[in-house]
């Protein structure tokens, strides 16, 4: 038991790696939330009106509404009149190449180790860059553009293609879907538009990374990925936050379109800032995330690591309209210190014979609490429709908690739906088998809570696979002795 | 609300000032326990059909008559047996074994009500159950059944509640095992109320050390309206045992809320559900661990046909205190028709590590292989069928120890399932 609790003291005790900012010029907006805000916001970026008008309807739809209170969360009382709701790296003129990006940027991403320039070079990722809720430079684009693949910033999607914007922009997550999605629809500042033309496979991973920086400020960003028919794409998403005492509230939209025989494959590695062992500071993760499958064969799969944030609320769904369309959703959630997660997936059976699937892996350590939230709902007419769902909580310590509130709304009398979940800690049978094989009990943890995830982690594409094994190795590494 | 008003009513009423107590510290916090409605009856709207059918708040007066209930009578296949009506308990027409003292609460010594007042509203569900919260406040009298230390009953003991005379009727009591007791009750409601009925009933039992407790359940409503509530509280060593049968109500609605207060209880609840046409029966299980090495285990299974919705929610909580827990959830249901649903959440909340832990649902139909199979062997499609569903219960069957429980149980489900057929 005493080795527990070193492993335990250890880990509370592990400091967060991406804690420093970074002092570049900034053009942030005055405190406060009110329309003349989301005015400026709208001008700042050059919008055209029917974008200014939509965000101010959902500022009308959002002051209608009343924050959620029914997650397993405590919430402290988030003030939103003192966030500002817009910060960007002082732009003084559109850039045409990475090399023309300030200095300090760059440098950022290098100490993330994301550096823009090394990506494209080496691992052939297209990587659009968001600071501060706005995005800074996108890799790739040219190439990209030959197959007719567009990636880039939502501002620079707003100009150059307001058609497809329009078109599907809160199609999938309307305005007055929640909160935090209609908070996000008024005042979203930036993000990454994606749209993978008919029939084309894109050739290489597309990448979004998101970082606060700025103090005092929210991120808001949005994202719009399009798949027309017959088209493939895999997204990954990172994100960071410097370590700061007062808590940072982030609160972001992605939907997803997939059409006829479409498939999108969108990941996530989230390492915001969790707030230190006592639980102060960290980031308040609020994140709306739902495809579509649209069209019949059609496929979306979310994958997700969460390791960082304060308070984590994400719920990332699949609507399976289409024919024969999958969903996935694949999760490895690891709480610590007083952080609070309360996460899982929607899947709703619309279309015949659809399938989807559900893996989610929860680990609480310190006094964090973990939850699995998740929703199962076969409409009268998916007949035939399929889901599998496997939730796990591992416990290391005893001040921490596991929870699972599983919801599953059956209609239709062809569909076939399992459940099961589990909760245990790190067995004392599989660490002396460990040990008696030669392994130090630090090297052993790392291996069984990396076979635990494994199903999900070899869902990750490599680059980000590594990443993630990394964390969460290093969450435990150096715990023991 | 103005709820709150009309049930001052009910104290003011009231001469004893513990019930006065009992019932103020409900009111307090009835606004709490209609919010939690939302989520607690999100598939169940069992409020909304019958607030405006019944006068919910009903002042019901006991109904003094000759009538003998032969018939019913002549069903009951145990010994000793309660008799209630209308939520009054009829010792007259009872027929209670030596050695065991059943009265109303009101009826109690002062010895006595020092004991059922440590139990009387301390551990049901009444701050949190708007239904529940109301039974609270608008009972009659509570019947009282108190087991002396080492009381062993062989044969079980018949609960028959009969609701007869008010649309409304509110059902009390509580049960108070001593230590190293160990006995069996079968409750059954008859509704003969002519027309659509809402009956509710609340019961608070007490295990002490070393008891053992089994409690069977048997509900065929018809087209009434139900909400059942038994809490149960349970000291060391403790045993209880619950099997529940559902077969048809407009909305049948099942509390079963289990605390293992105390080290090495075990609690094992058991249920079955074949609902047809337009039932809904929706049952809510809890079980709260709050002390060392105890074990829950729970089985739920359901047959759904015609437009019938099952619901089911079962919740553990595991509380940091109570390492080496061991607790099983299972929930399993077939889907027989098209217009049928099944509304489940298996629930977890854990916050100590040292546990085994798990659930599982599912959600299916017949599997078409296998009545395939039957059927090659000359069997017929609708007797294939029974034959399947049959097996389907008999998980829940096995499980009974009691061989004369096991057999009216079996027969209980046979006669059922006749009724199914695959649409």
């Amino acid at each position: 038991m005493s080795k527990d609790d070193k492993i335990l003291k250890d880990f509370t005790s592990k400091e967060y790696e991406y804690g420093w900012s970074v002092d570049f010029e900034v053009d942030q907006a005055p405190n406060g939330l009110n329309e003349d805000i989301i005015r400026l916001i709208s001008k700042k970026k050059d919008e055209p009106k029917w974008l200014l008008d939509w965000r101010l309807e959902a500022f009308e739809i959002f002051n209608k509404m009343e924050k959620p209170n029914w997650a397993n969360l405590k919430i402290p009382e988030i003030d939103l009149q003192s966030i500002s709701y817009y910060s960007a790296p002082k732009k003084k003129k559109e850039l045409k190449s990475m090399d023309e990006v300030d200095p300090e940027l760059i440098k950022t991403f290098e100490k993330l180790g994301i550096s823009l320039q090394e990506q494209k070079r080496l691992s052939g990722v297209a990587v659009d860059a968001v600071i501060d809720s706005v995005s800074i430079g996108t890799t790739f684009k040219d190439k990209l553009s030959e197959l007719g693949i567009i990636f880039c910033s939502f501002s620079e999607a707003v100009k150059e293609h307001p058609e497809l914007v329009r078109k599907y922009l809160g199609t999938v997550i309307p305005s007055k879907d929640n909160y935090f999605a209609s908070l996000n629809s008024a005042v979203f500042s930036d993000g990454s538009f994606c749209y993978i033309p008919k029939g084309v496979r894109c050739p290489m991973e597309l990448s979004t990374y998101f970082r606060i920086n700025a103090s005092n400020t929210g991120q808001f960003e949005r994202t719009l990925i399009i798949a027309d028919d017959s088209s493939y794409v895999s997204y990954l998403e990172g994100c960071t936050a410097p370590m700061r005492d007062e808590n940072q509230l982030h609160a972001a939209v992605v939907e997803i379109y997939a059409g006829n025989n479409a498939e999108v494959k969108y990941s996530t590695v989230q390492n915001w800032y969790p707030g230190d062992k006592n639980g102060k500071g960290g980031i308040y993760n609020f994140v709306t995330k739902r495809g579509i499958c649209a069209g019949d064969n059609s496929k979306i799969s979310w994958t997700q690591v969460e390791t960082g944030s304060a308070i984590t609320w994400k719920y990332p769904s699949c609507i399976l309209k289409g024919n024969n369309s999958i969903g996935e959703f694949y999760s490895v959630a690891v709480t610590n210190n007083y952080q609070q997660a309360d996460t899982g997936t929607k899947m709703i059976h619309i279309g015949k014979n659809t399938k989807s699937k559900i893996i989610s892996k929860g680990i609480s350590a310190g006094h964090s609490q973990n939850s699995y939230r998740g929703q199962v709902k076969v409409m009268n007419r998916a007949s035939n429709s399929r889901n599998f769902s496997q939730c796990d909580s591992l416990l290391l310590g005893n001040k921490c908690g596991a929870h699972t509130f599983p919801y599953i709304d059956i209609d239709n009398k062809s569909s076939m739906v399992e459940h099961e979940a589990t909760t245990s800690k790190i067995g004392e049978d599989q660490i002396f088998y460990c040990l008696q094989r030669g392994m130090d009990e630090e090297n052993a943890i790392a291996l069984i809570v990396n076979g635990y995830a494994k199903d999900v982690l070899k869902q990750l594409p490599m680059e980000f696979s590594v990443e993630a094994q990394k964390l969460l190795s290093l969450t435990l590494e150096g715990s023991v002795g | 609300m103005n709820i709150t008003e009309d049930l001052k009513r009910f104290i003011d009423n009231e001469n004893d000032s513990n019930s006065q107590k009992r019932k103020s510290d409900v009111i307090k916090s009835i606004e709490k326990s209609y919010s939690l409605q939302k989520e607690e009856y999100k598939y169940t709207p069992l409020l909304k059909k019958i607030e405006k059918k019944f006068n919910l708040l009903p002042e019901n007066k006991e109904i003094v008559s000759q009538k003998s209930y032969s018939e019913i009578k002549k069903n009951i296949d145990s010994e000793f047996y309660i008799l209630c009506v209308d939520g009054f308990y009829k010792p007259e027409l009872s027929n209670i074994p030596p050695n065991i003292s059943i009265k109303n609460y009101s009826e109690l010594s002062d010895k006595e009500i020092n004991l059922f007042e440590k139990i009387y509203q301390k551990y049901d569900d009444s701050k949190s159950d708007f239904f529940s919260s109301i039974n609270s406040i608008t009972h009659n009298d509570c019947l009282t059944i108190s087991l002396d230390n080492n009381f062993i009953s062989k044969d079980h003991i018949s609960i028959i509640n009969i609701i007869e005379n008010y649309e409304v009727s509110n059902f009390r009591k509580m049960i108070f095992c001593d230590k190293s007791s160990e006995v069996s009750f079968f409750e059954q409601f008859i509704d003969l109320c002519q027309g659509e009925s809402f009956s509710s009933s609340v019961t608070e039992i007490y295990l002490s050390e070393n008891s053992k407790f089994n409690f069977y359940s048997a509900q065929d409503f018809k087209e009434n309206y139900h909400y059942n509530s038994i809490n149960t509280f349970q000291r060391r060593d403790s045993t209880s045992n619950f099997y529940t049968l559902s077969f048809s109500g407009s909305i049948v609605r099942n509390n079963l809320n289990i605390c293992l207060n105390d080290k090495n209880c075990y609690a094992n609840m058991y249920g079955f559900y074949a609902i047809n046409e337009k039932s809904l029966v929706d049952n809510h299980t809890s079980v709260d661990h709050v002390d060392e090495n105890s074990l829950s285990n729970e089985h739920y299974k359901g047959i759904m046909g015609g437009r019938s919705n099952g619901v089911f929610n079962g919740k553990i909580f595991v509380r940091k205190k109570a390492q080496k827990t061991n607790a099983f959830q299972a929930n399993n249901n077939i889907i027989l028709s098209d217009k049928a649903k099944v509304n489940t959440k298996p629930q977890l909340e854990i916050w100590a590590d040292d546990v085994k832990c798990s659930h599982g649902c599912t959600v299916g139909q017949m599997d078409e292989d296998a009545i395939f199979y039957l059927m090659s062997r000359g069997i017929s499609r609708k007797e294939s069928i029974s034959l399947l569903l049959s097996a389907f219960s008999s998980e829940i069957i096995d499980k009974i120890e009691d061989d004369k429980m096991k057999s009216a149980f079996t027969s209980l489900i046979k006669n059922q399932l006749e009724k199914f057929n695959d649409e």
